[in-house]
């Protein structure tokens, strides 16, 4: 792609912000982004918005409130499966010709997308207006209630076809944790040891506490522009794979594990399109950023990608690890599990700043290929200029 | 067995329990007959005769074969144990189950996989593994309104 990320911004999450509404925070974010890009407000002529209202701003309202003049909106369905589709439409837009630059932002509150929390029936009021149960397989008429219900199913479902203990999930909440000891921001910044996970409580078992991200606020914003209109070099798009979907494909499963409509074939085919569709090796990717709402999404998604084989992710982070000094290091500013709940968007933004060589503390050295890849399929390359 | 109700597929008062509910259902216009069988305490599922398969109660026509129409049937044969959960809060729920409790996948022949309560301690699953034979508990299915699955065992 021609468009490049020129510049990021985000708030500092936080589980409660009392003062901010959903425009304000996405505000935020879009100001620290567009100093970072060295873009001035007046040359935003694209907009693309990830949650809207509740808890959000809407397309017209956030322009309204920063007082934009911009020709190309568009608005998602506000869910973190859609969050590296943002970014796709934002520089398709300008591959296009159609505008310059663009800005993909976020922002919402969190008591309307408790995606790590367990209170109430579902998931906004989705689960009580699709016919065929929450956008998460929520079921509330059969208990299932909440997100995390189908993400326990799977967790499961991968114990009885493989034979692993959820126990060694713990490998992940702490290469998770120790990645977030190093972030500042972080809202889970302690580390856990193996007994102490142990202990945690059961949310829906097999689920523990800390397999759960915590409930946060977020603003997030991303400005695509072509290279030659930004001031400092951007990080470059090398490739990119869209949200698939079909029976075969779930929300919190990669195909094979029989969650929802799945088949349960373990025969699956491991997701190449990314690596087809950019040149990019697998074996060129120095970090690896998956959405973690649930630990073991990130075993889904390292099993999807091909990183190791069906079965095998547990093994394959105790022998190669995750963490920051690992063969892959995975979600390095502690992901969704330890950083915030945002949406994927903290993913993103913690790449970016990794290829720059921005990451601080936990700067992993010499990074030169990032791969955004989601255990549901959403998958984006990106890499240094 | 099949219902030759012409209506069997068509919503009945769904809009109206679900208000009743404080639309803690999902919108099951399209399950009426599901949900409605199942306060008989029977599993009844749309059926494809063309390609003799059960689909999900919301899936009210066969995409491969459109212009085939579908039936309501009574979902007959071998229950089996594929996955579960067990929820260790209680939240709000349309039906009068508390916490703990538990959630299975179950299997079913020529059929997807169907969602329904395993009422007891958690102790009775586990342990048990993929494929253990189950069966629908017709009596607390019919109180509850929803499924609720036993073990073949018990």
């Amino acid at each position: 792609m021609t468009a490049v990320i020129a510049g990021v911004g985000m708030t500092r999450p936080t589980p409660h912000q009392d003062v901010l509404v959903g425009a304000e925070l996405a505000a935020s974010a879009f100001v620290e982004a567009l100093s970072d890009a060295g873009v001035e407000r007046r040359q935003v002529e694209g907009l693309v918005v990830q949650h809207g209202q509740p808890g959000g701003a809407d397309y017209d309202e956030f322009a309204q409130f920063m007082n934009l003049d911009v020709e190309f909106c568009y608005q998602m369905w506000a869910h973190g499966r859609l969050t590296g589709s943002a970014i796709k439409l934002g520089a398709m837009m300008i591959d296009s010709g159609a505008v310059d630059v663009v800005a993909c932002v976020t922002g919402y509150r969190s008591e309307y997308a408790r995606i790590g929390g367990v209170g109430g029936t579902g998931f906004h009021e989705e689960v009580r207006t699709r016919n065929g149960g929450g956008p998460h397989g929520e079921q509330p008429y059969v208990g299932i209630t909440a997100p995390l219900g189908q993400a326990a199913m799977a967790l499961r479902s991968y114990q009885l076809t493989y034979g692993v203990s959820p126990d060694r999930l713990y490998d992940v909440v702490a290469a998770e944790r120790g990645a977030a000891a190093r972030n500042p921001d972080a809202l889970r910044q302690r580390q856990l040891t193996y007994e102490e996970y142990l202990a945690e409580p059961h949310v829906v078992a097999p689920l523990r506490r800390p397999d759960c991200s915590p409930v946060s606020e977020a603003g997030s914003c991303i400005i695509l522009a072509r290279e030659q209109d930004v001031p400092r070099r951007g990080i470059k798009i090398l490739g990119h794979a869209g949200v698939p979907a079909g029976r075969e494909e779930f929300i919190w499963s990669r195909p094979g594990l029989g969650v929802w409509m799945q088949s349960g074939s373990p025969d699956f085919l491991v997701d190449d399109r990314v690596f087809v569709t950019s040149g990019v090796s697998r074996s060129d990717v120095d970090l690896f950023y998956t959405y973690d709402a649930f630990s073991p999404l990130v075993w889904f998604g390292l099993e999807r990608y091909g990183y190791c084989g069906p079965g095998q992710a547990a093994d394959f982070i105790a022998d190669t690890g995750i963490h920051l000094e690992g063969g892959l290091p995975t979600n390095t500013s502690g992901g969704m599990l330890c950083e915030a709940s945002r949406a994927g968007w903290g993913h993103l933004i913690e790449a970016v700043r990794q290829l720059r060589g921005e990451a601080g503390d936990r700067q992993v050295r010499d990074a030169q290929i990032a791969h955004w890849g989601a255990c549901f399929g959403e998958s984006l390359l990106f890499g240094r200029a | 067995m099949t219902d030759p109700r012409p209506d069997a597929l068509r919503p009945v008062r769904a809009l109206q329990v679900a208000q009743e509910r404080d639309w803690t259902l999902t919108v099951l216009d399209i399950d009426a007959a599901y949900k409605r069988y199942l306060a008989e305490g029977e599993l009844w599922l749309p059926f494809c005769a063309s390609c003799s398969r059960f689909l999900p109660a919301w899936i009210s026509r066969c995409a491969d074969h459109w212009d085939a129409g579908m039936e309501m049937a009574q979902v007959v044969g071998e229950f089996r144990l594929w996955s579960w959960v067990e929820y260790l809060r209680s939240y709000p729920l349309p039906v009068a189950v508390e916490a703990p409790y538990i959630v299975a996948a179950v299997d079913i022949e020529k059929g997807p996989r169907v969602h329904g309560f395993v009422l007891g301690p958690a102790a009775e699953i586990e342990g048990r593994g993929r494929g253990v034979p189950m069966l629908l508990d017709r009596e607390r299915t019919k109180s509850l309104g929803t499924p609720v699955f036993k073990f073949a065992s018990e």
